[in-house]
């Protein structure tokens, strides 16, 4: 007989918000400025031993890791960056695009994730306080390296394009200077869905939305956001 | 399936329009003269709820390792007979542990359309499948059980009956004798969706496609006055939210949502084919056939459109399935084995020695693939159902190969239908929407049962995204988004003739015409 999918997904993407920063409490700004989060966060050591660097998007732990890496940086729910039944699995296709770029800072970032995230119910906080973050000059090159690719990721995610982390890092480098990853990258992107809305040129929402009042934040990204956030 | 000939908005307003009115006037032209035979068996109930896994015993721990349904011939009868699905029964878990949910849910879905086809494939005279000949009329072709598109919406908004006889054209009365398949030579009956081309098949003929409908589709098109399209601009129907029956199986019901009342029917179920013309170079032993009477446009406003009488080779099937789970409905697709090759196939040169659409021996400089026919497309009055360039035949390959997984189910389902004509059909994937968020929303919402009014994603993420048929999608095959064809997100954004009336709040307004772009042929 049937599983009962609907219940399943339940468990997988409650749709209710916890009430207070601490639990994960998400809004507007931090959303929107997933970047500046991590700019925030606590600066720590990422130096890793030397070793060849591999991580792969088919082991179930390093795509954990880089789906919580990526819930704590964008501030979306899990259960929409990462559905349970999956169709578009923009994911992997973003994985194996840092991955083959810049391969031993994304190993480190997911190092930390790994080491962070076991056991708490909520890892964005934890990750968020360790990934790499402050004044360059108070960072080691790799902690470098893992900043700029934090904030690559969250641009990835939010626009669907790449920002070589090289680049950003440069003061004087164009903010128009990036690629869009995919037409399929395009679509998935989460900056318009944030704002209710749908990238340009693509939309999935019923004929005639525009009459009406857009649905709750909770629908497009997974958490509510208050009005006036 | 579609970017479905229905067609779409703002084309229609343009071109269908125009179509329509060269319809010819079936008031007057036509009259009913053949009789209803009802079948000797429904379609459902009583419904199909195998699944492709074993059943479990009622005592069995949940961490009991589930096993795959055989298909084989220890199966087989049961298989062969065990009639329609008014409701999907799949599952997330299977017995390889290496499979996803996804990969799961996706073989329950393909287990349910090879059922559902086979259940609509049967003689229509209630034998099982494995009796059919190749021209055994089967259940959806007995209009019992379901009806063309063009006998429900009727000249002049006329309100069609069930129980009405079959409109025959005036100029093809002479040549009728019962159970003749009749299909009228609209521009939907040759063009693509959206109006990218017709199919030229290797002997030159256009492939003719038509829509069809079953009795609870066609009960809510006429409770509703929908045939009409004056009805359906009325200010008593804007506020109607369009919610056609959805199936559903007691059984599956009581596993899934224990809390509603539920029974056992089958709901809403569209189907949409594709035929070749058969000529008496083609081994008529390999298809499906049907006698038919193809009504030709008309030329001359003096004489009655001339009508052909053909012989049709069955090579695409599509259904559409609304259920109580899968308000998105699911929507299946087969076609013909030896229609097109996959595209790796080509690069590889593993070819068969022909194909219905497409020429291994043709240089691909010459032959250039998936491209659309010279215009002008229209059929030639002189040259009936032959394309009037005698040079050009479509070069059809399939871009997006058909996944391990189905191809091994196709191989057990065409293996127990044995020397039936129909080992030589395969299913090339089920769409179902697997974003359970928006459809497990349906028993707390108000009319029409589903939460499509607000969705950001109304399609609820369709798995596989993108799906065409060779012969029914031909040109928009492929896997760009919007570009390429996907079942749900096109038939997504299928309207009615409803509209607002100035005093009506947008938000009380929902011009969605559930998934299906048949309303827009209503006159």
């Amino acid at each position: 007989m049937s599983d009962s999918p609907h219940q399943e997904r339940r468990t997988i993407a409650p749709d209710a918000t916890d009430d207070d920063e601490k639990s994960g409490r998400v809004t507007r700004r931090t959303v929107l400025a997933g970047a500046a989060a991590t700019a925030a966060a606590t600066v720590v050591a990422v130096d890793p031993p030397a070793r060849a660097h591999s991580v792969d998007a088919n082991l179930p732990e390093d795509m954990t890791a880089f789906v919580q890496l990526s819930v704590a940086l964008t501030g979306i729910d899990k259960g929409k960056l990462s559905p349970f039944v999956d169709p578009v699995d923009i994911k992997r296709d973003y994985f194996n695009w840092v991955n083959e770029r810049e391969p031993a800072a994304f190993e480190n970032l997911l190092r930390i994730a790994k080491e962070n995230a076991g056991g708490q119910p909520d890892p964005a906080q934890p990750i968020l306080a360790k990934v790499p973050a402050g004044d360059d000059a108070t960072l080691t090159p790799s902690e470098i390296e893992a900043k700029y690719l934090a904030r690559s990721i969250v641009l990835m995610w939010y626009l669907g394009a790449w920002y070589d982390p090289h680049k950003l890092r440069m003061s004087d480098a164009s903010p128009f200077d990036f690629k869009v990853i995919s037409p399929k990258a395009y679509t998935q992107a989460w900056a318009l869905r944030v704002a209710q809305a749908h990238p340009m040129g693509f939309s999935e929402m019923q004929f005639g939305y525009w009459t009406r009042e857009p649905d709750t934040p909770l629908h497009f990204i997974g958490k509510d956001i208050p009005r006036g956030a | 399936m579609t970017k479905n000939l229905l067609l779409v908005t703002g084309i229609m307003t343009a071109l269908g329009v125009a179509g329509l009115l060269s319809l010819p006037n079936l008031s007057e032209a036509q009259t009913p003269v053949t009789p209803m035979k009802p079948a000797a068996r429904p379609l459902a109930p009583p419904c199909n709820t195998m699944s492709d896994l074993k059943p479990l015993p009622p005592d069995a721990r949940p961490d009991t390792p589930r096993e795959l349904t055989p298909i084989d011939q220890t199966t087989k009868d049961k298989i062969l007979n065990s009639g329609l699905p008014c409701q999907e029964n799949v599952n997330t878990t299977g017995p390889d542990r290496n499979k996803t949910p996804l990969e799961n849910i996706q073989r329950g879905f393909d287990f349910y359309s090879w059922l559902t086809f086979i259940a609509l494939n049967s003689p229509a005279d209630g034998r099982g499948i494995e009796k059919s000949a190749p021209n055994t009329k089967t259940k959806w072709e007995d209009m019992s059980n379901f009806r063309q598109l063009l006998d429900v919406m009727l000249p002049g908004g006329r309100a069609p009956k069930w129980e009405d006889e079959k409109i025959i054209p005036a100029g093809c009365r002479s040549q009728y004798k019962s159970g003749m398949m009749v299909i009228e030579m609209i521009e939907e009956t040759f063009n693509q969706p959206f109006k990218t081309g017709p199919l030229i098949d290797q002997r030159a003929s256009y492939a003719l496609f038509d829509i069809l409908m079953n009795k609870q589709t066609f009960d809510y098109i006429e409770r509703h006055g929908l045939y009409s399209k004056p009805v359906q601009m009325s200010e008593d129907r804007s506020k109607l939210k369009i919610d056609f029956p959805a199936g559903e199986s007691r059984e599956i019901m009581l596993q899934l949502f224990p809390e509603l009342s539920s029974k056992d029917d089958p709901g809403s179920i569209i189907l949409k084919v594709s035929w070749k013309i058969l000529d008496p170079k083609d081994d008529k032993g390999k298809f499906h056939t049907v006698d038919a009477l193809v009504s030709m446009p008309r030329h001359d406003p003096q004489s009655e459109p001339p009508c052909l009488r053909k012989t049709l080779g069955l090579v695409g099937f599509h259904v559409m399935h609304k259920t109580k789970s899968r308000p998105q409905w699911i929507w299946t697709s087969f076609e013909h084995v030896d229609n097109v090759p996959e595209q790796k196939d080509v690069e590889a040169r593993n070819l068969k020695a022909s194909y219905n659409f497409f020429d291994p021996s043709c240089d691909t400089a010459k032959c250039k693939v998936n491209e659309t026919p010279p215009r002008p497309w229209e059929p030639k009055h002189a040259l009936g159902l032959k394309f009037y360039n005698k040079e050009f035949k479509s070069q059809i390959t399939r871009v997006i190969p058909l996944t391990d997984d189905t191809k091994e189910m196709n191989k057990k389902f065409q293996d127990i239908l044995g020397k039936t004509v129909w080992k030589n059909y395969m299913l090339l994937s089920t769409q179902w929407p697997s974003d359970f968020g928006c459809t497990r929303r349906f028993s707390d919402s108000p009319e029409p049962s589903t939460d499509f009014k607000k969705e950001p994603d109304m399609t609820c993420a369709p798995v596989p995204t993108f799906l065409a048929n060779s012969t029914l999608e031909t040109y928009s095959q492929g896997s760009e988004p919007l570009a390429s064809s996907s079942c749900m997100a096109c038939h997504g954004n299928a309207v009615s003739y409803q509209q607002r009336p100035p005093n009506l709040n947008p938000d009380d307004f929902f011009n969605q015409s559930d998934f299906t772009f048949m309303l827009e042929k209503a006159r």
